[in-house]
């Protein structure tokens, strides 16, 4: 039995900030210590990263501070444009297009209808000016929606699903507590059924008990609609939850990637062994 | 048993864990362990706690990362894989469908019903929400949880409720393998008797197993073959760093 | 030339002096390349070099400098603001074309070849041999949306009006319908978002599918664009909540008794009555003469 065919590869991502010279990645790494390259104090957010997501699949990243998992997010959902390394996305050109080279109408395409993001600050997610109601109305609007009524519908229906109160939806988020704001952010992601969701430290700035309910909520979400996901948490207890495969990265690299359980019971790298001994 | 009926082959299968905080010890895991196990076959991994048991199921469930030797299975499809070397996302796809593992403690996520629980291996493979709910239900009925809980999350259950949740999230997935770690030693002997029977109608159904038990239990006749995890080559701190 | 008042007290001679129309052959040309491409891209905000003129910025040199670029020697020439073509800013711009051109003018929008027009479109349907120019005051649909123009012309480029699309949800959400009363936008040629003006919403229909050219100036603003015959100019509205124009609840002009025209309202400065007079004068007065004359024929 053969795993198939992937819904997102990603092969040798690159970020460098700064003029780039060609001993910069060589010069940078877990091996090494730092991410700023000695000879032209460029920053190599992340090198060579790798990876591959199934569909439905929830696929953990984690670091901390500084490894590059956020950098790796931003480029793939097109905040950041990435020095080099190639996307395919199996709803793209059956997976032959490259995400990073996609011309200005397509990156758009892909950002409304195949990915969605949730950042860590809701308000880089979210129009605090606008109601959570037309915040999830704008995503369906991008890819041409024009029905006022269903469009009002399944802003409804999402809200519900993420157990944000529907008599709230005509106000700002910005009256929400950060929980409920994450929620907002989250129906808004969902809003046209993408395939993957990116989700970046979403629990990091809430507090305990909300955090919980809110990956309670992803896993749900998970399991009902089948989407995938790439989880990025510094959090190895939120990466335990919801990843079935997780990534161990470090100073911009991917110093490992396994099944969850046997990076957390088992791991291979020093750093790694380094991490998950630090946590509980 | 000859190498061709069996379903998974272990052959001088060795764990031997690099621990760099510690200056780079070696602590061994378990070694040069071979047996094989057939369909509708349970095969008892017996010795004292610490002789590597775990590692054994834990290394041909891949938590662990074998260092030498190897874990053939033989897969639905009748291809041959290595577990021990296989593709992350073949192991798991192995694990969604034909390889089950019940550890020793039930790793409660709160807030999830008992039912949902068990019921979400089924959903995986693409039960309808509400069958998998039913199975479910068969399964918690016939390991006696009351139907009270059966909504409630297991966080709230005895030692030995959990551990019942635990085996029926496994079994009403009917694995080709079945990996079980001490899966009775915290129950009573009737719900240990229950948990035999059940075990029982699996293996007539063709289902493998592996089971730990550091003692002997009246699983007499579960169990087809033994291997010893006594010897010197098992188990304990080799050397290295300090 | 400091102001219209100032080349007036010109002597005759020395007003002719200035070139046909007033601009020099190559601001013309300028405003007629732009204008070409403005019509090759219905809607699109084509940038030009928008010239001094004895007006000020803001009261029309944008419409004023397209009339000017392409008002020849036989062309009649009517110029309206609200619709009138006595008001004062009408009369100005004008005489100033006149002046510098010689060309015939009327008030019946049926004889016009070029009408230069501020916030209203003549009520008569006009035809394929006229031009109506329009004089823009703020050409960006998105400016209320999008405070910073980079990122509106980026939504402009990518065809992403969605910002706008939910300020109109907003709407209907609080008020059941979009409330924008004048300056509604609309999607030209399927592609771009125009600001029409502000025109009342009444007006906008006459938008789509017309057999004149429609071409727009923004001169403070520097910008010219155009609706060709013919192109699909559709009101941004929800499929379920229709664009809808003005209704004046039953009332008629108080001088030609008109249904069926954009009414301004006032007060009748004897009784203090509200009244409703037709704000397209030349449609009014053209009616009245018509009644009369049904009456006398009686």
């Amino acid at each position: 039995m053969t795993a198939g065919a992937p819904l997102l590869r990603v092969d040798g991502l690159t970020k460098i900030y700064g003029s780039c010279c060609p001993a910069c990645v060589a010069l940078t790494g877990p091996d090494v210590g730092t991410n700023v390259c000695p000879r032209c104090r460029s920053v190599v957010a992340c090198a060579d990263v790798s990876l591959v997501v199934d569909a439905g699949e929830i696929f953990g990243i984690v670091g901390e501070s500084g490894s590059g998992k956020t950098t790796v997010l931003r480029c793939l959902y097109g905040d950041e444009r990435p020095t080099s390394g190639c996307a395919r996305l199996a709803s793209l050109e059956d997976g032959r297009a490259n995400v990073f080279e996609a011309p200005p109408r397509r990156r758009h395409e892909i950002r409304t209808r195949l990915l969605g993001m949730v950042y860590q600050h809701p308000s880089l997610g979210l129009r605090m000016d606008l109601s959570s109601g037309a915040n999830i109305a704008e995503r369906l609007l991008m890819v041409g929606q024009r029905h006022f009524g269903r469009i009002r519908a399944r802003a409804q229906g999402l809200l519900e699903r993420t157990e944000v109160p529907v008599g709230r939806m005509d106000e700002p988020p910005r009256r929400f507590s950060g929980g409920m704001q994450q929620r907002v952010q989250i129906a808004k992601a969902l809003a046209n059924d993408p395939p993957i969701l990116l989700l970046d430290e979403v629990t990091s700035s809430l507090d305990a008990s909300v955090q919980a309910r809110v990956l309670d909520l992803i896993r749900e979400l998970q399991r009902r609609l089948g989407v995938a996901m790439i989880v990025v948490s510094h959090d190895l207890g939120v990466i335990r939850l919801l990843a079935s495969r997780t990534a161990v990265m470090k100073d911009g690299r991917i110093v490992e990637v396994g099944l969850t359980d046997q990076i957390l019971e088992d791991p291979q790298h020093e750093y790694t062994q380094l991490l998950v001994g630090a946590q509980v | 048993m000859p190498q061709g009926a069996a379903l998974v082959s272990v052959d001088r299968l060795t764990k031997t864990f690099r621990l760099y905080a510690l200056g780079d010890a070696l602590v061994r895991g378990c070694a040069g362990v071979s047996f094989d196990v057939g369909p509708g076959h349970c095969v008892r991994l017996a010795g004292p706690s610490g002789s590597g048991k775990s590692s054994v199921l834990k290394c041909v469930y891949r938590t662990y990362r074998p260092t030498s030797g190897t874990i053939r299975y033989r897969d639905a499809a009748g291809e041959m894989v290595d577990l021990g070397r296989a593709d992350d996302r073949r192991v798991l796809a192995l694990r969604r469908r034909e390889i089950a593992y019940v550890s020793q403690f039930l790793r409660v996520v709160p807030r999830v019903p008992a039912r949902d629980v068990i019921a979400e291996g089924l959903w995986h493979l693409g039960f309808e929400v509400e069958q998998g709910r039913l199975a479910a239900d068969a399964v918690l009925d016939r390991l006696a949880i009351p139907r009270a809980l059966w909504p409630a999350s297991p966080v709230t259950f005895s030692g030995g409720e959990q551990q019942r949740v635990n085996l029926a999230r496994a079994i009403v997935l009917q694995p080709r393998l079945l990996l079980l770690d001490e899966p009775t030693s915290a129950l009573s002997p009737e719900a240990a008797a229950v948990v035999v029977e059940m075990l029982r109608d699996l293996k007539r159904a063709g289902t493998a197993m592996i089971v730990a038990f550091h003692d002997d239990h009246a699983v007499g006749d579960l169990v087809d073959h033994v291997v010893c995890m006594t010897g010197p080559a098992h188990a304990g701190v080799l050397g290295g760093g300090s | 030339m400091a102001s219209i008042r100032e080349f007036l007290t010109l002597p005759r001679d020395r007003q002719r002096r200035y070139n046909f129309a007033y601009l020099d052959e190559h601001s013309k040309r300028e405003v007629r390349r732009r204008l070409l491409k403005a019509v090759a891209i219905p809607g699109h905000q084509v940038p030009f070099a928008s010239r001094e003129l004895p007006i000020a910025r803001g009261w029309g040199t944008g419409g004023l400098q397209i009339t000017l670029a392409l008002i020849g020697p036989h062309d009649v020439l009517k110029v309206i603001d609200q619709g009138a073509d006595d008001s004062v800013n009408a009369v100005n711009l004008r005489q100033l074309i006149v002046r510098t051109t010689g060309v015939r003018t009327t008030t019946d929008t049926r004889h016009a070849t070029v009408v230069q027009t501020r916030h209203r479109i003549p009520e008569e349907p006009m035809t394929a041999d006229q031009v109506l120019v329009l004089q823009v005051p703020e050409p960006e649909p998105l400016r209320h949306v999008e405070p910073s123009t980079v990122r509106a012309r980026r939504m402009h480029a990518e065809g992403d009006y969605s910002a706008m699309w939910v300020r109109l949800y907003e709407d209907v959400v609080r008020w059941g319908e979009v409330t924008i009363s004048s300056q509604y936008p609309v999607r030209v040629h399927r592609r771009y978002v125009m600001d029409p003006t502000p025109i009342p919403r009444w007006d906008v229909p006459r938008l789509h599918r017309a057999e004149v050219l429609y071409l727009f100036g923004a001169g403070r603003e520097k910008r010219l664009y155009a609706v060709p015959p013919f192109t699909e100019v559709e009101p941004l509205a929800f499929d379920d909540v229709p664009f809808r124009v003005e209704e004046f609840g039953g009332a008629r002009c108080r001088r030609c008794g008109s249904e069926a025209s954009f009414l301004n309202a006032s007060f009748d400065p004897v009784t203090g009555a509200r009244t409703f007079v037709c704000s397209d004068t030349d449609y009014c007065t053209r009616r009245m003469a018509a009644l009369r004359f049904e009456e006398t024929a009686r």
